[in-house]
């Protein structure tokens, strides 16, 4: 939801970043504010996997240039850790598996590392309980899940359920969804989108990053941009999702 | 201790006297030493000392009997013993005629005449462990050998021998600690397991940091019967361990996990050998090496199958992860097959902690140092997952 003079979460200005010396990134702008859904979309190899991983502060990737700005601070001099302590998510397009990790542990580590940042009591193994039950009801998981190791044997549907868990447990200001209904049937991808528009709310932000309008029908943005050769080309509101459907990416190159 | 048994020890004793004039202490130009040098306990001039200092044994709450020796020497008072159809016994001094007939059957028999550290251990053996059961025994109880050591410059050669009668179980746990001075630890486990018996044997080794620690495993299985070792390495100075299990007959399953995780410059070697010399034997082993630091892991497995071995069916792997660009490990499997009939594999790799999973926790408000941590837990957990006593894996969850 777009909400008159709500606070800016995230700014981005003339990001540059390339990975092993190749520029992918070639001037990223964007701004979004508390309470609002952007969708990021555009053709394969358009940079916007990589954008997310620069975001969320993967060591492979280098910023040449630019800025972000996240909550008014230096989002660039926090290790991955800190920014996530902060409140930013990345629900990651191909959620690794860590075998001999269970997933209630994986959980409660994470949750209460964030909680700890955020001066909030940590959670016992009890308490953690009562709460990680509740969060996983926002995807309909089984809680037999928890017990199993880190997304080991899960199915691409059930891997990015425990994203959206992870999501939840995390409680972000600022959630990028990387391709999350990339592999997904159509009864999943509507549990994931019900469940992160149940996190949805006026305090925090989510950016969608998808190929296909599909996911849009049901996490409906506020403002589309389109990504094209490490730059936001074009942006409008959910009806640009609806003529990049019907129109591909190619139209794009001619007229802007 | 009956004049038989004594006349059998003396003999034993003798015999690794006179051979130890024709050997020499190990030297890192033979091959099987390359990696491991045994100079520093070359030099050290070792004494056998009783020490009244009392040295805390580690906790194993499941076991139902446990014997516990301190430098070599049976700590009566500080023991649970039987001699019912279970023989336990850290000395046998006060061994019954049923079991000394096992001594006479079993002791010395399946070890290596040409073994330096082997002899070294028979020309002390003045007294040894003795588990043993009886082919009445119907039940399966938990057994804890606790090997203590202390005292600067002090050596033990501590001795047991495990014989399981046909068609029986139990589970051994060999725990090794001791204080943080200088003493070197030399045992030798001789092991028989009978007809359809099943033994499961867990060695934990968690030796002070400056202690040397040498020992060897000497495994006969019968037809049909079942061992399972798990190695855990996480002590000593320097370690070395020589395995070695020999099928006796056919349909014989062994399992061999190795588990080591050492830190600054500590030595963890491992030296296994299965000879497959009857059909229808299948063995998996797995040595897991974690090497933090400036330390070294050595690890050769040998598997041989003789022309005798048709439809063996034995796997091995040895997976490393370095945690330190100035780690090392040595890794060799060994395959000598000569049966044309046979399914053998083998495998090594050495990696360091994967980026993408390092990230990934990361990214979920894990600091790195945790991160580190539990995912050097989880290439661990393969092994303590499988510890058949919960204690030891709650206790050994982040080696």
């Amino acid at each position: 939801m777009i909400i008159p003079e709500a606070e800016t979460l995230l700014s981005v200005q003339n990001l540059t970043a390339e990975v092993d010396g190749t520029p992918i990134l070639q001037g990223v702008n964007l701004e979004v504010k508390r309470g609002e859904i952007h969708a990021i979309m555009g053709p394969n190899g358009s940079g916007k996997s990589t954008f997310s991983k620069v975001l969320a502060g993967h060591p492979d990737y280098k910023v040449t240039g630019g800025s972000i700005t996240f909550k008014g601070q230096n989002l660039l001099e926090w290790e991955p850790e800190i920014r996530a302590r902060e409140g930013l998510f990345l629900a990651f397009q191909y959620p690794l598996e860590i075998p001999g990790v269970t997933n209630s542990e994986f959980l409660r580590i994470s949750c209460n590392a964030v909680r700890k940042h955020r001066g909030l009591p940590e959670l016992d193994l009890l308490d953690f309980n009562d709460f990680i039950t509740e969060k996983l009801q926002v995807v309909a998981m089984n809680p037999a899940f928890l017990q199993r190791s880190v997304n080991e044997g899960f199915s691409g549907g059930e891997k990015k359920r425990n994203e959206i868990v992870q999501m939840a447990v995390m409680e972000p200001e600022l959630a990028i969804l990387d391709e999350t209904d990339s592999g997904l049937d159509i009864d999943a991808l509507k549990i994931v989108a019900a469940g992160v528009n149940q996190l949805s709310n006026e305090r925090n932000a989510t950016i969608v990053i998808t190929h296909y309008q599909r996911l849009l029908n049901y996490i409906v943005p506020d403002f589309v941009h389109v990504m094209e050769e490490g730059r936001i080309v074009l942006t409008g509101g959910k009806e640009l999702a609806l003529e990049l459907e019907a129109r591909g990416y190619d139209w794009l190159t001619e007229e802007v | 201790m009956t004049a038989e048994v004594e006349r059998l020890l003396h003999a034993i004793r003798t015999e690794a006297t006179e051979r130890l004039t024709q050997l020499h202490f190990p030297t890192v130009r033979e091959e099987d030493w390359r990696y491991t040098d045994l100079t520093p306990i070359k030099e050290i001039p070792w004494q056998q000392l009783e020490t009244a200092e009392v040295v805390e044994a580690l906790p194993l709450p499941e076991a139902d009997y446990q014997l516990v020796l301190q430098n070599g020497v049976w700590q009566r008072e500080r023991s649970v013993i039987c001699q019912d159809g279970l023989c336990v016994l850290g000395s046998v001094a006060g061994v019954i005629p049923q079991c000394s007939s096992v001594l006479f059957a079993h002791l010395g028999q399946y070890t290596d005449d040409r073994d330096y550290l082997t002899q070294l251990n028979s020309q002390a053996c003045h007294d040894l462990a003795l588990i043993y059961t009886s082919s009445k025994w119907e039940e399966h109880k938990t057994i804890g050998l606790h090997y203590l050591h202390t005292g600067h410059h002090c050596v033990s050669h501590p001795r047991c021998l495990i014989v399981l009668s046909p068609h029986t179980k139990l589970t051994v746990v060999e725990i090794y600690t001791g204080s943080a001075v200088e003493y070197w630890a030399n045992p030798v486990t001789e092991i028989y397991v009978g007809e359809q018996a099943q033994l499961q044997h867990i060695v934990w080794q968690q030796q002070g940091r400056s202690a040397f620690h040498t020992k060897t495993t000497r495994v006969r299985q019968a037809k049909h019967s079942f061992y399972q070792i798990q190695t855990i390495d996480l002590g000593a100075r320097l370690s070395r361990h020589n395995l070695h299990i020999q099928p006796q007959g056919e349909a014989t399953t062994t399992i061999v996990q190795g588990l080591v995780s050492i830190a600054g410059e500590q030595l963890a070697d491992t030296h296994s050998t299965i000879l497959h010399s009857h059909p229808q034997g299948r063995s998996n082993q797995l040595h897991k090496c974690i090497l933090r630091e400036r330390s070294h892991g050595v690890f050769n497995g040998r598997i041989c199958v003789t022309k005798a071995g048709q439809l063996t069916d034995a796997s091995q792997l040895s997976r490393n992860l370095l945690l330190s660009p100035h780690a090392r490990i040595d890794t060799k499997p060994q395959l000598e097959i000569v049966a044309d009939n046979v399914k053998c594999s083998h495998g090594a790799t050495v990696s360091q902690l994967d980026r993408e999973e390092l990230f990934y926790l990361q990214s979920r408000g894990i600091d790195q140092t945790t991160a580190t941590t539990i995912l050097t837990a989880a290439f661990a957990a393969e092994i303590i997952n499988s510890i058949p006593l919960a204690s030891l894996r709650e206790l050994l969850r982040h080696v």
